[in-house]
């Protein structure tokens, strides 16, 4: 303020020998620019354009030139002549002076040591609007993401910085949405300006305790000293699935499935059992095929592509403002977007609000107020069409027969007694009820910064949040009727089924969890250059406290369906819903310092420490210290370079090394001793059911922070000013301290009397981050390429384990997430080769069993002894992407192909959650012909092993209807798959008006086409490369084709 | 610059302290230790489905031929699924993990409920002693010789030793007569289901047969084991202290506590005098699925289960109402068989021309819903053999999807008292004292004494007895083991049931195989083996020798 009070006095004093320059910044399209830096040469006297690219300055008689500059572009130096000055500038291919985002302030590219990477709002906004986490694949280097379902608001990627490091708790990086920790999947890509990713240490080290996993930054956009400027983004999209396998129709279903049941009599005969009847004749099957089936049980249905099939429908509008004066500026956005399942009566609606404000009160105060409110409504049907979900609809709809009519002959649906129960994959989607979950989040910020006035450079700034999110859910569940047969049936009718699938009387659940915030961070920042040297320090204490809880309850038996409250559920005791409830806490502080230092901007030195405190550590372990020091020489700028400075114009060397800490215990409190209650009764003691209380793990008094000791070195360069870039940083981290439990590691017989968290274990990680980039333009032909490729592998270097293990089971020198089996060598071919064969399962082999390999040659195939490693973790090694855009007059065009390899996938084998089933080794639906009574996919009959067929890839035809040996279902090789993909994740074509089409009112009006996972090359064909680990069915990931207009006013 | 508050105490759970200051929280813990017995309610451990070890049996036939509902006929007729890697018949970990937190309460009882007076410490101690004694009958039932734990260990103390047969039970026997020393006899309406004195003597008493029966028939013929088995020459002694605890029962008895029942209600009433340890249920929140799991399917159309059904091999063995045999030789008994039999008959069995909730059930082949089906590939969820399983089933439910099942389940009947008492006693050389027992149970079943003079016959009748009386109970898989006759009449033989076809006005039964496979039960399985997850991890035990 005392600045421009000084230059004011400046200029009234020399208004009189002075002129008023006026004029209009372009770019070459000749768009105007807003905002750009107008300085008087040799003068300290600057202003910036307005909305329409307008400036007006006053310029005395000793100054003549004006610089122009604006970030992206070059700076222009203009020699005035007249009152009017226009310039045009010409976009720049250096990213030097591109401003990036680092923890807790920014910095110039050309100036930051760590391993930084940025994304900026145009570079994202190439993909179609939806869950941001989907947006970054192949984006960035040193991101790896896996999107495993498809599903309208649960469409999340996992995502990983650098791969991962430690094999115990979250392995997910934390997210900082302005300076506090916050989720971003649901922010509108509209209000947000960057997101960059802290990889190293040193970048890292002052958010401590929540650092180990990376960090991202996302900044939202904030208002510019220019007129108000509107900007209107709306889109409408049509998504279908990437890939879901064909299954097989009605009578190629009655078909195969007779077929498999010869190969069961096979069976049965050479174990000793009667051969059973085959269900269908062959008239059956003829009848259906050629149309004259009479039999009221059969017809042909494809349920699966019944429930999947569709295309659906979303759409997304967004509307922004930004603008302001010296004083006060302002950002809002609104902005909605809709999508559509192609599941029947799955959609999700999300309405994001923003306002950050900023305003300078006097010269010494200024304040930030930013106030995010946003709404998600998730619909699902009452059985929830979650990959996770037991009785699924996919899993309904992979195993209910295509033998059947879609509906009986009195107009109810059909249904199959599959093992689980009576199933009918679009009666459960349309008829089962609904789940709706609201969740509204408020976030605030209020920022206070203060220039202490009496020391030139020292500011201090008090950073307080408060975040609200609450989410309510409903859930009606209603029985719903169908007519079902059961298996094997293949005369007489349906009969009525009231209770599918367990559902016996309408039930209403209601429940409602919060969680706040509350965020205190104040610190003092000190900026100083004497001379050649350049000094910042920082200093702050942060302060957080999470606190949440939930409770549920519901009603059942309602006599009235179509109010669907609580009051109106019935009020007998015997129906009602016992309520739950529960709290949780979490409180953490620190104190960070950070010192950064430049001589001549080429000699760059770093160092950051914080001091963390975590309630999850016993008060003995609860302070950790997490130093981090880096330096960076800027190569370029030494008197040695000479003329190499004309191709490599700029070339920074850099390294860093720090400490970060993880505090994910296993159980809260794992240093107490305590006692918990059931949340249900478990026992009828005095005709009463009592819940009980039971003890929680033993404490460990022990505990303390687990570390993550991360090194990181590295390059920069620009060559032919930027018209080549490099940005390559290799890694090393060594954790150690991993906090993991042990209970794997005792015998049963001691009770489980272990503590649920140890500091156990050391593992490292290593890899390298690259990005190149291109940037280029041939007349009116802009163009750039760049390309990201990150690689990472861990590995465990000690864990806990059972030194009883042969050395090919030991986890100890293999990376973390390997996939234990046993190693397939062919299938027996024979009853002779079978009789003789060995199995770690039970039961009789048979002809087209795999053959296991006897690792310690004892003649025996046993889980203790012949299981090994055979295939890599889910996560991929490897992530690339190749983004190529370009724009010719008013055209404009952006792919991009995104990549991963190094990652393995099981089709059957260990369960991981997927339908509700974890640590259970069997089979699935890609794996055994007519797994649990259902249908099959097409490819799976056509390759299962017969004896016609001796060389398939998957084993005996079966129908299911004869107790094989579970043998095939262990772990093993067979059923693990490459699945290495390369993808065009985005491609976006786009064409601006030109100018003298419409009313200058408007100042821009782009229409774009774009498509989303258009096209997958990989090994799997019929599934898609990323879906979940051995499942029954799941939201298949979503292709996109959508159409679009940008209107800025 | 002072820091905030970090140091928040935990919202969700109690410290340790306060649980033992507080008699009212020790009970809260306590009680939470007899959900354990709901593993075992209506005989559903070790298979997971109810009555599924009677199903390894000549008493029922499950109708499932697929794994899950059907593994236990996978079972009966494969002994080669059961090995180290999978034991089948799988307690051990959730065994020793009740154990463990029974240790744990039994540690913190003596060493920080300073408060509580010392009788009602001993009353702790004992319920305690009694669920460990249960829990570990079963674990000993199984493995023969099990890691012998008495206090809390920790990982410290992971390598333990397998103890000797002999000192399992021994040690079993020693937890229950703790519990019948210090539990009291009766409890107040508000701790109905809790542990009693009578409920620890009959448990040591059946301890005691078990002990005793292995002693006079394992005699180390069926593996080369070194703790397994327990030297002929205790027999005598553990007859007799089963003997002695069975007559602790008939005192309490004779004080009014335990009476035999009526058989045909006594299962659908939750007070039963017959009762010495009862597991209770209540709607909505504890219930289980007895009912929609046997009976016949249209009570429950599409979605009745019908795990198991009687074969005719149990269905013959119910004798006349004036206590002679039945038998299809005879053509007069073979053209009316389901008439003029004992009582308990008509309780347990639902055959064809049995009424049943307002209706009379067809169970010929000419009922395509709920009349016999040949056993198979399928899930059949009818009846192979002609029978529905009647014992058990609420004939009052008449909503069972909605309303589930919650009537009692009697761990523990004063008719078991008697069985054990008589076969006790019988051992002993006490004929008299044994006929005694056994003759009051067939008195107040309706059945005239018993006409068995010498122990073999004694022995003879109290089989058949047991099979009858007890049978869905969960005992006749585990009293052939202890008799070791289990590879003899389980092994190479297929079951049956009767197969009614109409003819004329009539009904023609052929009796019909149900099982697709021959049965097996090989010398080995009489000792399941200790899982391999115990062996590969407990470094100072050893697989039982055979496995």
């Amino acid at each position: 303020m005392s600045l421009m009070l000084c230059m004011f006095c400046f200029n009234i004093a020399a208004f009189s020998q002075s002129k008023v320059v006026t004029g209009t910044v372009t770019d070459k399209s000749n768009l105007p620019i807003p905002g750009v830096s107008v300085k008087v040469k040799g003068s300290s006297r600057a202003t910036v354009t307005d909305g329409t690219g307008k400036y007006s300055i006053s310029l005395d008689a000793n100054h003549t030139a004006l610089v122009f500059s604006y970030l992206g572009f070059a700076p222009k130096e203009v020699t005035v002549t007249g009152v009017t000055a226009n310039a045009t500038l010409d976009e720049s291919n250096s990213q030097l002076d591109e401003v990036i985002v680092v923890g807790y302030g920014t910095q110039k590219k050309s100036n930051v040591i760590g391993s930084v990477a940025q994304i900026n709002s145009a570079d994202l906004k190439q993909a179609p609007t939806m869950n941001i986490t989907n947006m970054l694949a192949g984006r960035l280097p040193g991101i790896t993401t896996v999107q495993s379902s498809g599903r309208p608001g649960a469409d999340d990627a996992t995502i990983r910085v650098r791969g991962t490091s430690t094999y115990a708790g979250g392995q997910g990086p934390t997210v900082i949405v302005d300076g506090v920790e916050r989720s971003f999947a649901q922010l509108d890509p509209n209000e947000i300006e960057s997101i960059s990713v802290l990889k190293d240490a040193v970048s890292s080290a002052v958010y401590g305790l929540q650092a180990a996993n990376g960090i991202i930054l996302v900044t939202t956009k904030r208002g510019k000293s220019m007129s108000p400027k509107v900007s209107y983004d709306g889109a409408i999209m049509q998504n279908s699935n990437t890939r879901f396998p064909k299954f097989l129709d009605g009578p190629d279903y009655m078909d195969w499935f007779s077929r498999a049941e010869t190969l069961d009599n096979d069976y049965r005969i050479n174990v000793g059992m009667d051969p059973s009847p085959l269900t269908y004749n062959q008239q059956q099957i003829d009848a259906l095929r050629n149309g004259t089936n009479t039999n009221p049980l059969f017809g042909n249905t494809d349920w699966v592509g019944a429930l999947l099939d569709k295309k659906s429908l979303s759409q997304n509008h967004g509307i922004t403002v930004r603008g302001g004066t010296e004083k006060v500026r302002y950002f809002s956005s609104v902005g909605y977007l809709g999508q559509d399942g192609v599941v029947e009566n799955t959609d999700f609606k999300r309405f994001n609000l923003r306002t950050n404000v900023d305003a300078e009160l006097n010269s010494i105060l200024s304040v930030a107020f930013d106030l995010n409110a946003r709404m998600q409504n998730t619909t699902t049907p009452g059985i929830s069409p979650d990959n996770t979900a037991y009785m699924n609809p996919f899993y309904q709809a992979v195993r209910t027969l295509p033998n059947m009519p879609m509906y009986a002959e009195n107009g109810l649906p059909t249904a199959y007694q599959s093992n689980a129960g009576y199933v009918n994959p679009l009666a459960a989607v349309s008829q089962s009820g609904y789940q709706k979950g609201e969740t509204n989040v408020f976030q605030s910020n209020l920022t206070f910064n203060v220039k202490v006035p009496w020391v030139e450079g020292l500011s201090a700034k008090v950073l307080t949040s408060f975040d609200k999110s609450a989410t309510e859910n409903k859930g009606w569940l209603t029985p719903y009727q169908l007519m079902g047969r059961v298996r094997g049936q293949t005369s007489g009718n349906f009969t009525l089924i009231s209770n599918p699938p367990g559902i016996t009387v309408n039930t209403l659940r209601q429940s409602y969890s919060q969680n706040n915030r509350l965020t205190f961070q104040p610190s003092l920042n000190y900026n100083k250059t004497i001379g050649d040297h350049t000094f910042t320090v920082l200093a702050l204490y942060e302060w957080s406290r999470r606190k949440s809880n939930v409770f549920s309850t519901g009603a059942r038996n309602f006599a009235l369906s179509d109010l669907q409250e609580i009051d109106f559920g019935s009020s007998a005791t015997n129906d009602f819903i016992s309520p739950t409830g529960n709290s949780d806490i979490q409180a953490r502080n620190g104190y960070v310092g950070r010192i950064n230092y430049a001589f001549k901007e080429k000699y760059l030195f770093e160092v950051a420490m914080r001091a963390d405190a975590s309630l999850n550590f016993p008060p003995e372990g609860r302070w950790g210290y997490f130093p981090g020091v880096g330096l960076g020489w800027v190569a370029s700028e030494e008197a040695f370079f000479g003329n190499l400075k004309n191709t490599v114009s700029f070339l920074k060397l850099k390294a860093t090394y720090g400490v970060l800490g993880k505090d994910a215990v296993q159980t809260d409190f794992p240093y107490l001793s305590a006692f918990q209650l059931n949340t249900n009764p478990v026992v009828v003691i005095g005709g009463t059911p009592l819940a009980a209380l039971y003890t929680a793990s033993p404490p460990n008094r022990d505990l303390t922070w687990e570390r993550h000791k991360m090194t990181n070195v590295g390059f920069q360069a620009e060559l032919w000013n930027g018209k080549f870039g490099v940005d390559f940083d290799c890694f090393y981290t060594v954790v150690t301290d991993v906090l993991t439990g042990r209970g794997s590691l005792y015998p049963p017989s001691l009770g489980g009397n272990v503590p649920s968290t140890f500091n156990d274990g050391i593992t490292d990680n290593r890899g390298f981050d690259l990005q190149l980039r291109h940037k280029n333009n041939i007349g009116k032909f802009n163009y750039s390429i760049t390309g990201n490729f990150n690689w990472a592998r861990n590995k465990i270097i000690l864990i806990n384990e059972n030194q009883n293990l042969p050395a090919w089971q030991k986890r100890t020198g293999r990376p973390i997430g390997e996939k234990l089996g046993f190693v397939v060598d062919g299938f027996y071919q024979n009853w002779e080769e079978a009789r003789n064969g060995t199995s770690p399962s039970a039961g009789f082999l048979a002809p087209g069993y795999f053959r296991y390999k006897d690792l310690n040659g004892d003649g025996r195939i046993t889980r203790d002894a012949d299981m090994t490693f055979v295939g890599r973790s889910n996560l991929p090694e490897i992530m690339y992407g190749l983004n190529l855009q370009a724009s010719y007059g008013g055209f404009d065009f952006s792919a991009l192909f995104q990549g991963a390899a190094l990652s393995s996938l099981a089709l059957g084998g260990l369960y991981e959650g997927s339908s509700g089933t974890s640590g259970i080794e069997d089979n699935s639906p890609f794996t055994k012909t007519f797994y649990g009574y259902g249908n099959s996919p097409y490819y799976l009959v056509e390759q299962s092993w017969t004896p016609d067929n001796p060389n398939a890839k998957y084993p005996r035809l079966t129908s299911g209807g004869v107790s094989l040996s579970p043998h095939n279902a262990n772990q093993n090789s067979g059923f693990i798959i490459k699945n290495d993909y390369l993808r065009l994740k985005t491609i976006q074509l786009g064409y601006t008006l030109p100018k003298t089409v419409f009313n200058s009112k408007i100042d821009r009006v782009r229409f774009y086409v774009s498509g989303f996972n258009l096209f997958t090359w990989d090994k799997l064909k019929y599934l898609d490369p990323e879906m979940p680990n051995v499942n029954n069915g799941f939201y298949p990931q979503q292709k996109m084709i959508s159409g679009g207009v940008n209107l800025t006013f | 610059m002072g820091s905030c508050k970090i140091d928040y105490d935990p919202l969700d759970r109690y410290t340790d302290v306060a649980v033992y200051q507080n008699p009212a929280n020790i009970r809260s813990y306590i009680i939470g230790m007899y959900s354990e017995f709901n593993t075992f309610k209506f005989g559903s451990f070790p298979i997971g489905y109810d009555n599924a070890t009677d199903a390894l049996t000549d008493l029922m036939k499950y109708s499932s031929g697929v794994s899950g509902n059907g593994t236990v006929n996978i079972l009966a007729s494969d002994a080669s699924r059961v090995n180290a890697a999978g034991p089948q018949l799988n307690y051990w970990s959730t065994g020793y993990a009740r154990i463990r937190r029974l240790n744990e309460f039994l540690e913190g009882l003596n060493t920080k409920a300073q408060g509580l007076d010392e009788n009602s410490k001993l009353a702790f101690e004992a319920e305690a002693r009694f669920i460990r004694g249960y829990v570990y009958f079963w674990l000993v039932r199984l493995h023969g010789s099990v890691v012998l734990v008495d206090k809390l260990i920790g990982p410290n103390e992971k390598d333990n030793p397998r103890s000797s047969e002999e000192d399992c039970y021994k040690f079993v026997a020693a937890d229950f007569a703790f519990a019948a020393q210090y539990l009291p006899a009766t409890r107040d309406a508000a701790n109905t289901g809790r542990a009693t004195k009578g409920a620890a003597y009959g448990m040591l008493a059946r301890t005691w047969l078990y002990a005793a029966s292995i002693a006079e028939n394992d005699k180390k013929q069926f593996n080369t084991d070194e703790l397994t088995g327990i030297p002929q020459a205790k027999a005598q002694e553990y007859y007799t202290n089963a003997s002695d605890a069975a007559d602790e029962v008939k005192k309490l008895a004779a004080q009014g506590i335990y009476a035999l029942d009526d058989f045909a209600t006594m299962f659908t009433n939750k007070n039963s005098k017959e009762g010495l340890f009862t597991m209770y249920y209540s709607r909505p929140l504890i219930t289980h699925q007895q009912d929609l799991g046997f009976v016949p399917p249209s009570d429950a159309p599409g979605q009745a289960l019908v795990y198991g059904v009687p074969t005719a091999e149990l269905v013959n063995e119910f004798e006349m109402s004036d206590g002679s045999k039945f038998s299809w030789a005879n053509p007069t008994l073979a053209a009316n068989p389901y008439a003029n039999r004992e009582p308990r008959f008509y309780a347990t069995v639902l055959y064809n021309g049995s009424a049943w909730k307002g209706r009379t059930l067809n169970t010929t082949t000419s009922d395509v819903i709920e009349g016999i089906t040949e056993y198979g590939a399928a899930e059949a969820k009818r009846t192979v053999t002609g029978y529905y399983a009647k014992k058990f089933l609420d004939q009052s439910n008449t909503n069972i999807i909605v309303n589930k099942s919650d009537q009692s389940w009697m761990e523990m009947r004063y008719a078991e008292v008697l069985l054990i008492d008589a076969e006790a006693k019988t051992k002993i050389n006490n004929i008299g004292g044994a006929k005694t027992s056994l003759n009051e149970l067939r008195t107040k079943r309706g059945l005239p004494n018993t006409p068995s003079q010498t122990a073999p016959e004694m022995m003879t009748a109290i089989e058949h007895e047991r099979m009858v009386e007890l049978a869905f109970e969960g005992h006749r898989y585990w009293d052939l083991r202890r008799w070791r006759k289990a590879h003899i009449v389980l092994n190479n033989i297929r079951f049956t049931g009767h197969r009614g076809t109409p003819a004329g006005t009539g009904v023609t039964y052929q009796t019909v195989t149900v099982d697709n496979a021959n049965r097996q039960f090989t010398p080995a399985l009489y000792y399941i083996p200790i899982p391999l997850d115990e062996t590969l991890k407990n470094n100072a035990i050893t697989q039982i020798k055979g496995w």
